[in-house]
């Protein structure tokens, strides 16, 4: 039941907000990146710079999730809808993940780096459920 | 619930994103929008009515077995 008028075409200002966004996120990805590759291999010796370079990846992380407010705050109201799921799975799966860390470190039992694997637990299951909804992709 | 949005859209001859334009909504909510996968809420409905120039019960007919007036 498609029709001429029917095209995969998005319009016009929803391309150029996806373009910002697209801009936005991968610019500072890029940040966090080099930041880390940075505190990676300055970030050990001792002295006040050590502070710096663990601090800096922060920043673009912080960016991050500015631009993600940002397109939220773009979002319609069933381009939200569609997003939400993919929020509430991420951050449930990113705090039930840091209460186990917690839990296991209580018994020292600590996992090393274990930051990370919230951190990756939470976006992995965020992206998972987006994908599974047919939440608005970047 | 059904609508007559795919039909006003294709009457003047515009495409989705065309109209997601005009609604200030994505081409992923009009295509929500039109196959009822989604009801819209009542501002958009609002501005759905004053864009095609139809009333809200004009376009938008409640499921069978809805409570009537």
């Amino acid at each position: 039941m498609t029709s001429d008028l029917d095209t995969d075409d998005d319009s016009p200002a929803e391309q150029r907000r996806r373009r910002v966004f697209r801009a936005q996120i991968w610019s500072g990805a890029a940040l966090l990146l080099l930041t880390n590759v940075a505190l990676h291999y300055w970030g050990q010796a001792p002295g006040p710079w050590r502070w710096f370079w663990a601090v800096l990846p922060i920043l673009p992380a912080v960016w991050m999730v500015i631009a993600l407010l940002w397109r939220v705050r773009q979002l319609d109201e069933y381009q939200r809808k569609l997003f939400f799921p993919g929020l509430v799975v991420g951050f449930t799966v990113s705090m039930v993940s840091a209460i186990i860390l917690g839990t296991l470190s209580s018994a020292n039992l600590g996992v090393p780096n274990g930051g990370w694997i919230i951190a990756v637990l939470g976006i992995v299951s965020w992206e998972a459920t987006n994908l599974v909804v047919g939440a608005p992709s970047a | 619930m059904e609508n007559l949005i795919r039909a006003e859209r294709e009457a003047r001859g515009w495409t989705q994103a065309m109209l997601a334009e005009h609604l200030e909504v994505s081409r992923q909510t009009v295509v929500a929008l039109e196959t009822g996968k989604y009801d819209p809420s009542l501002p958009l409905a609002f501005r759905i009515s004053h864009l095609f120039g139809k009333t809200i019960e004009t376009l938008f007919t409640p499921p069978p077995g809805s409570p009537k007036r």
